[in-house]
């Protein structure tokens, strides 16, 4: 690929970014998918969290989205809050090292159309890329971003915020200090 | 002469044709039924020249005795059977049987005559003893046609013998006559259904019509048993039999979306379920283990199912029946059942700060259009059996090789055995899909080859259907990734040289994939290596 197309990309990458972007925060039409998690009750483990994502079609008609297969991480950031002595945020995004024994994330989208009312669930796992350590209570919205999507749009979605309760005894899993 | 005596002397010539080459003493067998206590006639012989005229009087001596009951023997006379009325009596021998036995299981009895005339036997009286009601006593097919046998004989000298079961004697006036033949009772015989249909004797000409996938029952049963019990019973079923899927078993799979794996699993029936009465399996294919012929110029399979019993008397008794299997056809005769088409690997990017890529599968790369088309589309080619309906399901399971270089240094292999297995639901198919893998600023070098096999199956909409496996689709691709240098921080490029692609034919072949599961969330754990 020459320089002329790679810069062509880049801007095209920071247009339909900023297009993309205008248009979530922008937009009047309600978004014909909901993202809403959950989380399992009670205190949980803060080394193996992991969220069900929803997602569902609240219009009138068809919708076509992405289904990730496999790591779906790479579809997802998270925002976490603690709520503490210490208030912090995390951004989390993907794993950018990759260990010795966990390879690097792989994944597979296929389109697929939702009906009207339809749901498809994806599983959301937090402790690979959050540090939810520290015993306490979490705040935690994720953001669905697939890489330039196959089906006919959907690709940027924020879900509902949920507040989930990390055992003080998971400490010890963690790879946190105190 | 009379008109009747002509017709009897013709009847004796014809009779002493049959005879002339034989020797004079002669053998005949009789069946008797009796009930205990009661004597019974057996057999009364005459020795005689004509209607009016005796020839002597003979006498008979028990070669073998009745193991069951007595037999007695008195002189008596009567007219001769056959002869006008108002014949005068002719004097005869008579043998009267009495069944004695008690407490015995046998319903049967035997014993044999000597007719002794002039100190020689001129004939042999076999008797077969039938206890009335028994039911199965009746004679074999065998001694049945000995009964046959003339009751008339010709001796040397033109004299004649005649024997007759049941002829009443004044002589023995309180026995009962014989039961001249017997009648036996209908053989047993077996009959098979197939869900709730008689289909016992079906053959290609009128064959069950079944189709892959679909539950079928088969249900013996046995009429005519006159009280016997089945002491053995087995059915004869050709093809690759699947009981269900569901129940636990070596290999599990899933194609059902409110089914658990551990409850999914694939159930093939056990030969201890071909000895029982009722048989329960679905036929996957119709490829295997088939008798093909040509119906309205296609080849069809058709296959036949016996069932067989032995039953306490030690009879055997089978039935047959004959399905004719179908399965889907090409909608379009000149292409496979499956095929894909494919994409080659490329760089797509997501819009986050700093930008993430990832190599991936697609079909469009325009660096002026989203890349907004799947790396492969896999379409069916399929036409459901006439007079049925069903589903098209795509099972997707897969195996992924990475190999990286660390930009700390070093180069790591890891393998996923079962990366991104997956069931395309109807209404999922055609299967559109687009593998990846994220491409990490820690890395220098990414390849990655996926191997993908993609099996197509039918269920028809049957109750308790299971989907039946038409054959597997492979497919893959192999993509390397090079970051494009430092002043492009983040961005990546293909190595169009270590990249490839392939859709290989499909391959029809009825069977399920080893190992399966439709929720693996993410691929499973690799086995990575430092190279």
């Amino acid at each position: 690929m020459t320089s002329k197309t790679v810069g062509l990309r880049i801007g095209l990458v920071c247009l339909l970014g900023g297009l993309v972007a205008s248009k979530l925060v922008g937009e009047s039409a309600p978004n014909p998918i909901q993202l809403v998690i959950s989380a399992p009750k009670g205190p949980l483990d803060g080394s193996t969290v992991e969220l069900t994502a929803t997602l569902t079609n609240s219009s009138d008609h068809d919708v076509t989205i992405d289904q990730i297969t496999g790591d779906t991480s790479v579809g997802y950031q998270t925002i976490v809050r603690y709520i503490g002595y210490s208030h912090f945020v995390q951004e989390r995004d993907l794993k950018n090292q990759p260990s010795s024994n966990n390879g690097i994330p792989l994944f597979s989208m296929s389109a697929i159309t939702l009906r009207p009312g339809d749901h498809l669930q994806e599983t959301v796992q937090l402790g690979g890329t959050c540090d939810l350590t520290e015993p306490g209570t979490y705040v935690v919205q994720v953001l669905r971003v697939v890489p330039e999507a196959t089906g006919s749009g959907v690709s940027r979605l924020i879900s509902n915020k949920i507040t989930i309760q990390i055992d003080p005894h998971s400490e010890s899993k963690g790879a946190g200090s105190k | 002469m009379s008109r009747r005596f002509l017709l009897l002397a013709k009847l004796r010539t014809v009779i002493f044709l049959c005879f002339l080459g034989m020797s004079w003493r002669s053998a005949a067998a009789k069946t008797i039924d009796v009930t205990p206590g009661v004597p019974v006639i057996a057999e009364t012989t005459w020795y005689y020249i004509n209607c009016m005229t005796s020839a002597g009087l003979g006498s008979y001596s028990i070669n073998i005795a009745p193991t069951q009951g007595t037999v007695s023997v008195a002189d008596v006379s009567g007219p001769l059977p056959g002869c006008p009325t108002g014949s005068p009596a002719l004097p005869a021998v008579q043998a009267t049987y009495t069944w004695t036995a008690e407490n015995t299981s046998a319903t049967t009895d035997f014993f044999e005559l000597y007719y002794i005339l002039n100190g020689q036997v001129a004939a042999v009286l076999d008797v077969d003893v039938v206890l009335s009601g028994s039911g199965g006593g009746c004679p074999s097919s065998n001694v049945v046609a000995r009964a046959k046998l003339p009751d008339l004989m010709k001796i040397p000298l033109g004299t004649f013998i005649t024997t007759k079961s049941g002829t009443s004697s004044s002589a023995v006036s309180d026995a009962v006559p014989a039961a001249s033949t017997c009648t036996p009772p209908p053989p047993p015989t077996a009959t098979i259904s197939a869900n709730g249909t008689d289909i016992t004797g079906t053959t290609t000409d009128n064959p069950m019509i079944v189709v892959i996938g679909e539950q079928i029952v088969l249900t013996s049963s046995i009429s005519n048993a006159n009280g016997a019990s089945v002491q053995s019973q087995s059915w004869s079923i050709p093809g690759n039999l699947v009981k269900s899927y569901g129940e636990n078993g070596p290999v599990y799979w899933s194609v059902s979306p409110t089914c658990a794996n551990a409850d999914c699993q694939l159930v093939l029936v056990q030969a201890s379920e071909l000895a029982t009465d009722t048989v329960t399996y679905h036929w996957i294919d119709a490829l295997n283990s088939c008798s093909m012929q040509s119906v309205n110029g296609q080849q069809v399979c058709f296959r036949t199912v016996t069932y067989t019993a032995t039953l306490s008397g030690g009879e055997s008794v089978s039935a047959q029946a004959t399905f004719e299997i179908l399965q889907p056809t090409p909608t379009n005769p000149g292409q496979p059942l499956l095929s894909g088409d494919i994409g080659s690997p490329t760089i797509v990017g997501r819009y986050s700060n700093p930008p993430k890529e990832f190599m991936q599968l697609r079909r469009i790369y325009n660096i002026l259009i989203s890349n907004n088309v799947s790396g492969i589309e896999i379409t069916p080619n399929l036409t459901d059996p006439l007079g049925f309906t069903g589903d098209i399901y795509l099972l997707q399971v897969a195996s992924s090789v990475q190999v990286y270089d660390r930009t700390s240094g070093g180069t790591e292999e890891c393998t996923y055995p079962y990366a991104f297995d997956h069931l395309y639901s109807p209404a999922e198919v055609p299967e559109n899909d687009s593998p990846g893998v994220f491409l990490p600023d820690t890395i220098n070098r990414m390849s990655l080859s996926d191997s993908f096999q993609t099996y197509l199956l039918w269920m028809p909409a049957l109750p308790d259907a299971i989907p039946a496996p038409l054959g597997v689709l492979p497919w893959g691709f192999t993509g390397t990734a090079e970051p494009r240098g430092s002043f492009f921080s983040g961005l990546w490029s293909i190595d169009r040289k270590g990249s490839s692609e392939y859709v290989a034919p499909f391959v029809p072949n009825p069977s399920y994939p080893n190992q399966w599961s439709n929720y693996l969330t993410s691929p499973s754990e690799p086995h990575c290596n430092t190279l």
